[in-house]
Formats: structure tokens, sequence, C-alpha cells
């Protein structure tokens, strides 16, 4: 009898459906159809011996040999154990050890009101794409004063994030809130990157505009497919940033003409921008794609975890798309509200335990994951689990 | 044929693996690819190295595959010789500075202060670290801390840890109250616990204790309990292998009084799982002679969280030991370790005692630093903390790394905070004194030699090297062992792990 063994460093991550091998050190992701997975997962998941799976399935040999002779894989002649992905320590740490978060991006709602009047806006969780200037889910009316904002403010500017994205409604129609907040964040120890998102719905000013080339803030200008009046005046704001030298990028919403749903989105290429992003609409093929961290994938997920929003009325979220909350800046404090959910909360929810991903191999490399449309978030994450 | 970097062990089967010292990660292997990694380390290329393979008598269906798999390896960073480590390992020697140590606290590593609220003890168990049978190591007084000296700590401490909740919001924080023994001066560990309740309760903050027993009435049980109170408890297990060592100043053994007390508690509170007993055992503990007590008394006291064995350096505690005693233990600790490997495999149930005996191994190896894990540049090598992470605050207010070393190493005081200089120094010194030659080993990331283990008189002294790489070949062999034959308990050993950890960094 002889047994297959995959070699270290080589996960194969496999569900019903398909399987892939990660390999760690190589930075590379190898599919395997619907047959050969069946197979990989006798021999390596079942421990099942080579001859037995030969027999059963005609293209076994082929496999195998292939495994093989990649040096992938060794033929031994009795059952070794071999750890897979072993580039990382599996034991992690909590508590008194616990890592600080680190998010990729912060949205704030500065408010609520926009100058647009989009059909699609009107709708109640229509199939949209994250981050455009869709109205936050569930957001309550009222709206922090000044004071709380600027407590609030000072509060998350501790968190380290690499994008503060400043969002609506229309934000430019508070432009003082994104100055305040502004020049919170470059308190902070590391200042992040800052990105407006708007519909381009209300003018800029010149001054604005000078605040915003001289602080490096972006602006993240969305479009909406075939509405060709609009997007026009959007391109005079977009001829006035290249004068003052303000970066941005365009996002194009693409709509369904029909029922007016947004359907996909698109990102321009960044424009101006002298240290490039990664693009907070990315959309690239996911074939391109390792994760850098292969652990950090597997431990959290991408949309969950790795971003937080401030809604106007002081509610912290971990997406403006979800109507979980951690708690109201008005009410508690930062702390406060993550002690709140210690070991269950959005910072730890891991791919393998969402409906939406839990059946695909790709997880662990796919970064445009938003799965809030494939869920019932009743405002309790349990739900998920 | 011996390796620097790569170490062979072989599990119970008698397969054998190779433990890769440049990536900390585990290889099976035959006589086919172990040959092949002993050609590819000498630089040798596929074609000849098949040819010597084949000219060897090697299994002519293995040796493409071999061939394959170890070049490929080698081409990732696997195998070295010995001066591609060096070079290799070098880099990693970086300089630093004062600031660079303040990054790493103020950047959340704080997590611990213990108070040593007495250096006094109601026994004088003949192994204690704080004792005479131990060079350079402090000693029993009768100093007390008193509040204003912990209140002060602790607002030194508390300030940082809040520093660090701004940007990390989940983090958690411990107090450990330790001696000498602390409910020598529990008036004291109230006072603390009010004040840190009225002025700190925006903190998420864990208390612990490490007691001997003796005083742990019903009285204190009750407070310790309503307070939450992670708590160690010392019993080394049956009465006869406890009262060997842990005695009173007049000789007389504890284990009665202590029984008693853990049963009582554990009678009084069934559901309270935040009470463990810590053993410690040397040569003379009759192993099976504990099982069968732990066994017994499995529902009537608190499980085991730890197994130590008493610190065998710089100690007179085993002079004149017969070597028969040595042989003996080690002859018990076979059978039990066949014992705990046989239950493992076949999911039987496992006493605490068993079970931690072993286990504790088993999660160092699972949870050793691996290829991609960041070490500490300023610490590349041993397993040392970043001083001033934990802070051991002496009676008299000053600070030390922990409270396992000796006094000789001081890293500043309640009244001008941790000394950064202090630091720095003694970390330059360990590097000099210790990991000088780490570079050349193959577990120098995963060692657990730190500064309480080779601490000296103002000094550093050389770590016992082969005493470490031994303790991996065997926690290596019996994990490897085990998951052989039961591939589904990795997931339940790295889940067990998790709580080991918060475990030993309670005490």
């Amino acid at each position: 009898m002889k047994y297959l063994r995959l070699m270290p460093d080589i996960f194969f991550e496999t569900t019903n459906e398909n399987g892939c091998f990660y390999h760690l050190l190589e930075k590379r992701i190898q599919y395997w159809t619907e047959n050969e997975n069946e197979i990989l997962k006798l021999l390596i998941t079942d421990n099942i011996p080579v001859e037995e799976v030969i027999n059963k399935y005609a293209n076994a040999n082929s496999l195998i040999e292939k495994l093989c002779s990649d040096g992938d894989a060794y033929l031994f002649d009795y059952p070794v154990f071999c750890e897979q992905a072993q580039n990382n320590s599996e034991v992690e740490t909590r508590g008194y050890l616990e890592t600080a978060p680190q998010f990729e991006n912060i949205y704030i709602q500065v408010t609520n009101d926009c100058g647009s009047d989009c059909e699609f806006c009107k709708k109640e969780l229509t199939n949209h794409p994250c981050h455009c200037c869709y109205k936050w889910i569930n957001v309550c009316e009222n709206s922090m004063d000044d004071l709380n904002f600027k407590k609030a403010i000072n509060q998350i500017k501790n968190l380290k994030t690499t994008n503060v994205v400043f969002s609506g409604g229309e934000p430019l129609l508070e432009f003082d809130k994104i100055k305040t907040a502004i020049e919170i964040f470059k308190d902070s120890q590391e200042i992040p990157w800052f990105w407006i998102k708007t519909p381009l719905s209300c003018d800029i000013s010149d001054d604005d505009l000078i605040y915003l080339g001289d602080n490096g803030v972006g602006i993240d200008i969305v479009k909406i497919e075939g509405r060709s009046a609009q997007n026009a005046i959007k391109e005079k704001y977009i001829n006035r940033m290249d004068e003052f030298g303000v970066n941005y990028k365009e996002s194009v919403l693409i709509t369904n003409n029909t029922t007016n749903n947004v359907v996909d989105s698109q990102c321009a290429e960044i424009k101006n921008v002298d240290r490039k992003l990664n693009t907070i609409n990315g959309f690239e093929e996911v074939q391109n794609r390792f994760p850098t961290n292969f652990l950090k994938q597997k431990r959290f997920n991408e949309c969950f975890s790795l971003n937080i929003a401030l809604e106007k009325s002081g509610v912290l979220k971990p997406c403006p798309h979800l109507k979980f909350s951690y708690g109201t800046f008005t009410e508690e404090n930062l702390n406060q509200m993550f002690r709140k959910f210690e070991n269950d909360n959005f910072l730890r929810l891991t791919k393998h335990r969402i409906d939406g991903c839990k059946s695909c191999s790709l997880k662990y490399v796919c970064n445009s994951d938003c799965t809030k449309y494939n869920l019932e978030i009743k405002g309790d994450c349990k739900v998920l689990g | 044929m011996t390796y620097t970097n790569i170490i062979k062990f072989e599990t119970r089967k008698r397969n054998t693996y190779v433990f890769d010292g440049n990536t900390s990660n585990v290889v099976p292997v035959d006589d086919t690819i172990l040959r092949a990694i002993d050609l590819f380390v000498e630089d040798i290329d596929v074609e000849k190295a098949t040819q010597i393979l084949i000219g060897e008598g090697y299994d002519n269906d293995k040796i493409a595959n071999a061939v394959s798999v170890v070049s490929k390896y080698k081409r990732l960073g696997y195998f070295y010789k010995d001066d591609e480590a060096e070079s290799e390992k070098r880099k990693y020697q970086y300089e630093f500075e004062n600031k660079h140590i303040k990054m790493l606290h103020d950047g959340g590593a704080t997590f611990q202060l213990v108070l040593n609220v007495t250096e006094d003890c109601n026994l004088r168990c003949k192994y204690c670290y704080l004792s005479e049978v131990y060079d350079y190591s402090r000693n029993r007084t009768s100093s007390r801390m008193n509040f204003e000296t912990a209140k002060t700590a602790i607002d030194n401490f508390m300030a940082r840890i809040r520093k660090v909740c701004r940007f990390n919001p989940a983090k958690q924080a411990a107090i450990t109250f330790y001696g000498g023994e602390p409910l020598l001066n529990f008036e004291l560990i109230k006072k603390v616990i009010s004040y840190v309740e009225e002025e700190y309760s925006d903190l998420d903050l864990k208390f612990n204790l490490t007691t001997n027993g003796v005083l742990l009435t019903e009285e204190k049980a009750d407070y310790l309990v309503s307070k939450n109170f992670i708590l160690s408890v010392s019993l080394d297990g049956c009465k006869i292998n406890n009262d060997r060592n842990r005695v009173f100043p007049d000789g007389t053994g504890s284990f009665e009084i202590v029984y008693k007390n853990i049963v009582d508690f554990k009678r009084k509170y069934p559901n309270y799982h935040d009470i463990k007993l810590i053993v410690v055992q040397e040569y003379n503990t009759d192993l099976e002679e504990n099982l069968r007590f732990f066994d017994e008394n499995q529902n009537v006291i608190p499980e085991v969280v730890m197994v130590n064995f008493v610190t065998s350096t710089n100690t007179h505690f085993f002079d004149g030991l017969d070597e028969k005693v040595i042989k003996n233990y080690y002859q018990s600790f076979g059978k039990l370790i066949q014992e705990y490997i046989d239950c493992e495999i076949s999911d039987k149930p496992i006493s605490s005692y068993l079970d931690k005996l072993f286990s504790a191994g088993i999660y160092t190896v699972l949870g050793r630093t691996r290829v991609e894990d960041a070490k500490i540049p300023m610490l590349p090598f041993t397993g040392s903390c970043v001083p001033g992470m934990k802070i051991s605050v002496r009676t008299d207010g000053t600070f030390d790394i922990c409270e396992r070393v000796n006094g000789t190493m001081p890293i500043g005081n309640i009244n001008s905070g941790v000394d950064l200089d202090a630091i720095s120094k003694i970390i330059r010194q360990y590097n000099k004194e210790v990991t000088v030659d780490c570079y050349k080993c193959p577990i120098s990331r995963n060692c657990q030699v730190c500064f309480a283990s080779c601490n000296g008189c103002g000094n550093f002294n050389r770590p016992d090297c082969i005493t470490q790489i031994n303790a991996l070949i065997f926690n290596l062999s019996l994990l490897y062992s085990i998951l052989e034959e039961n591939p589904s308990l990795k997931r339940k050993f790295s889940l067990d792990s998790l709580m080991q950890v918060e475990w030993l960094l309670n005490n």
C-alpha cells in the first residue's frame, strides 16, 4: 500500500463542489476540477491508499504522477502525518496579547442628505455594490452635534486604518465636518489616506479644493452609467480637480434599466494619486491574487472585520450596509462597545462561518466577498455562525 | 549524517521526520528523501543526485519523486547548509534604540502587572526558587508591600493600558498577586481590588492569584470567587509526593491542610472553573502514584493546569541524587507516555494530570514560531519577552522583568516608571552573553530560554542548549506519534493550546 502525502506549505481547501491548493511559499493557487477534487479528497482528506483510488478513478494515476513530479507530494509506504499550511503558527493570541485591529477602511457618514435624486437610492436593500453613495442601512435621522462628533472622531482616530472614507448622502454638503475630522485624524500616529465618496451633487468652492489638494484628500466620484446629463456635470468638476491637483478616481455604477437597481460597479483607474493605493472598489481577477497573509485571511473576513463605519447619528457598525451595530457613541465609548462582543464580534468573523463563503474553496483569496445579500442579518451577529 | 539546522526525529511507529530549522516546519521523510536532502545540502544538482541515489541502490520508483520534492523545497528555503543559515539568520540581528522598546510597549505588548505583595511564606518548600537552594535568586524575607506602593504601581501600569486601549479596544490586562505567599497579605489584596474597581472600571481586567493553598479558607475563597479571581493552587499530588518537598518551617507536610481547603472550595463552588492546580515534580516523584491520586480525586479537587519539573539550573537541589532514582523516574515517565498516547489516539477519557504532564509540550510545538511569524527584531532568538510588557513589582516598589528573575537586573520603579535604558542594557547584554551563537542553532526561534532561565549575578549564564533541543525533539515525536494515528486530533490540540496559553500568561 502507498499513501500520498502533500508536502509542507501546501494547503488543500476542499468543499463538495470544488477544491484548490494554496501553495503558501510559492504564493500561488492551483485549481482542481470536480473530478480531481474528488480524487484528492480520497487521497488526502480520507487517507485512502493510492492503489484503491487508482482502481476507482481512471485519471487518478496521472494526477498522482503530476503531484509527485512537481515535488508537491510524496508516496509513502506508511501513513505519515504532514501538517498543512505550516508557514504561520496556528496559535492565536487573544485577550492579554490581543493585537490591535488593523482596518482597511473607516467609513464616516457626515450626512444623509443628498442633492441627487437617484431611483435606486430609494430602494431598501437592493442589489447594491459596496461603498458607493448609497444611503446607509437603517440610519437614524438624528445627527450627532459637533461636540459628540468630535468626541467620536477623537476615539476612532486611534484605530489603525489605511483609509478614512467620508460618505453620505452627499458628504460635500458637510465640508466643515469633513475638515474637522481630518484635522483630528492628522493628530494620530499614522495618518491614513482620506477619501470623499461623492455623487458630486453640489458645488465645491475653490478654497475647499485647495484644502483637498493641500491635504492629499482624494475624491471618489460616483458616476451612474447611462446618465449622460448628470455625468457631464461631473466632468466639469473633474476638470477643476485636475486644475487644483486634487486626487480623484471614478466609480461607475451600472444600473438595470428596468428596475433601476444597481447591478454592478466598476472602478476607473485612480488619477493624480502619487502613491497608488489598493483600489477600494477593486474588481481584479481572483486568479491574480494570493493572500499576502494566509493566516489573516483564514482568521478574518475582509468585509466584516477589516472595516468600521460611523453613522451620522453616532452608531458604530462593521459596515455601512449592515444593520448590526456595536453601539452608539452618544451612549458609550469605543472600549465599551467592543468589549460587549469580546468573543463573538465581527472582528472575529471568519469566512468558514459564513454561509456565503464556507462552501467555496477560494474563500481565502477572495477579497470582494461581501456576502451581506446572502445573509439574513437581523442585527445579531450570532445568526451568521 | 548531521546537519546543524535539521533535526531528525522518530515517532512511536518508527516513522521518520525532519524538523527544518530555517522554516520551523516538519517534513515527513523516508530513507530516500533523507539521502536526497543530504545530497542537496551539498549543492549537488538534480541529475547527479539522481545518479548517486541509483548507484547507492535506492528504490527506483522513489528516486525521481524524492529528488523532485527535495529540490523544490531547497529552492523554497528549506535545508540550508550551516554557512547559508548563518548569513540568513544574521539578517535578523537588528540594532535598536530605546524608542523601539517604547514602541513595543505602547503598541500593545504591555499586559500584566505582578504585585509581589509579600516576600514571606508560610511554607519552606525544598525546591523553592526563592530560597537558598538556588544561586542568584532572591530569597524569602519578612518584607510586605504597603498600599501606597501598590497604588502607585497600579496607576503607572493602568496609564499604559489605557493608552493601548485607545487603538486596541478589546485589549485585556491582568493584575497578578504573587509572593511569597500572597494570602499572607490578604488585606492589601482586598484594598487593591477595591481601588481598581473604583478607578479603573472602564478597563477589561483580570485578577490572578498564585497560592500554596494553606490559607485558602472559606472566607477568603468567598471573596476571591466574588471577584472572579483566576486561582492557581500548588499541590504536588498525593500526600507522599506533596509532603516530600512542600513542608512547613517545622518540616511537617502541607498536604492535609491544602487538600481540605481545595476540596471544601470545590464542594462549595463546583462550577467555578477558574481554580486550577499547579503540580511540581522532581526525580523522587512517584508519577504512577500521582496519576492514581488525580484520577481518584478528579471530581473533588480542581483540575491540573500545569505540571512543571523543578528548575535544574543554578541549584543545589539535585546534589547527591542517586542515579537509580533518576532511572526509576524515567521508567515511570516512559510508561505514562505510552498511556497518554494510547488514550489520545483512542479518544479515551484522560485525567487532567496525565494530560497536562505531556500536552504542554505539544502546545509549545504547535505554537512554535514559523517562517512567516514575526520575531521581535531586537530579540530574534530564544523565547524571551520584551522586558516591560510584564512588570513584576517588588515589595519596595522596584520593577523586575518578571517574578522569576532575581533582583540584580531591575527595570525601573514605581516613582520613575519603566527605565528604558536599563531594559536596553539588559537586552544587549542578553544578546551578547546568551544568544550570540544562536544563529547556528536549528531551534533558535523556538527555544524556551529566557531572561529568567539564565539570570546570574548581574549577568546571564549560558543556557543548557542540548536540553532545549532534546525537549523539542521529545515534543515533536510525541505530537507526531499521536497525529499519524489520529490526524483529527490536530484541531483539538490547536484549540486546547489557546486556553493553555492564557493560563501560562496568567501564571
